[in-house]
């Protein structure tokens, strides 16, 4: 059987405060602190002090949003898990960047549709079908290169 | 955005594009009529002929190519065309039909309220063609015609 402490003790008055003593050491001081005011003292001041540090404790984590915090961690395990066109992708999904973009390449495939290249030079300018004039004579002619077609008449 | 989104706005625009084509190759044939006087007088090229004049050095031996007038038409297939060339002459133009990348027209030169000359001729999309040889001030005249639609 333990014997009731006869000697005030701190440490074991903060262990009994902070709740860490067994069953058996929590009676005999509990027994002993109704009789000790000195050690009722030091348990009174324990708790004080324990109820201010978790008090300034609480008012620190309210300020903290720990989800977001939460959150971002795990985004960081992902991105380190992440191929790597994933940061390509990310790189488009904003809206500012997006629909510009895309606006700019529908502007572009219109530019370049009206811009159409010239005729290639594989067949000549011009098919003559039929002509009809006073004229003394009349030479159809297609340039060596571009095949480019011209007619020359001389007026009657 | 999501890319359904995306991929939607993308095939919009495609679909824009395509009908714009398709609206343009039916309505209307643009011309541009370019009035030259060549002749073997001091050495001169028009700024506006650079591209034209290469290709008529190349069968021609003149020295001076000037731009008289430039006329600009935008024609309605079996709508004519008028523009007044040098010489109390007048050129009239008129689409027929379109063949695949052909323009069928019909080009007629009248002189003082007469017909002198007349040709059709199936021109390409972006292509032209020259018609030349009434004399004028010392110089032969060229009637360069350019179409596209």
């Amino acid at each position: 059987m333990k014997k009731v402490p006869t000697k005030c003790e701190p440490a074991l008055v903060s262990r009994f405060s902070d709740g860490e003593l067994g069953p058996e050491e929590h009676a005999l001081l509990s027994s002993h602190l109704r009789d000790c005011a000195s050690c009722q003292k030091t348990h009174r001041e324990n708790q004080a002090l324990s109820a201010l540090f978790k008090a300034s404790l609480e008012g620190e984590l309210s300020q903290v949003n720990l989800h977001a915090f939460e959150q971002g961690v795990m985004d960081k395990i992902q991105a380190g898990n992440s191929p790597w066109w994933m940061g390509f992708r990310d790189l488009l999904a904003p809206k500012k960047i997006l629909i510009p973009a895309a606006a700019m390449a529908a502007m572009l495939v219109l530019f370049f549709s009206l811009m159409r290249p010239l005729a290639p030079v594989t067949a000549p300018s011009a098919i003559i079908n039929s002509f009809t004039g006073e004229v003394s004579s009349v030479m159809i002619i297609e340039t060596p290169k571009s095949r480019q077609t011209i007619i020359w008449f001389n007026e009657a | 955005m999501k890319p359904n989104k995306f991929i939607a706005i993308l095939l919009f625009v495609f679909l824009l594009e395509a009908l714009a084509g398709a609206a343009w190759a039916g309505s209307r044939i643009n011309i541009i009529v370019k009035t030259v006087l060549a002749s073997q007088g001091a050495s001169f090229i028009d700024p506006g002929l650079s591209s034209l004049t290469q290709d008529l050095q190349s069968v021609f031996r003149y020295s001076s190519y000037r731009l008289l007038s430039q006329d600009r038409m935008s024609l309605k297939l079996n709508q004519t065309g008028t523009t007044t060339l040098p010489g109390k002459r007048m050129l009239k133009i008129t689409p027929l039909r379109i063949s695949g990348n052909r323009v069928a027209l019909r080009l007629a030169i009248h002189k003082k309220g007469r017909q002198i000359f007349e040709t059709a001729i199936q021109l390409l999309n972006r292509g032209r063609i020259t018609v030349g040889g009434p004399k004028y001030k010392g110089g032969y005249l060229l009637f360069n015609v350019f179409s596209s639609f």
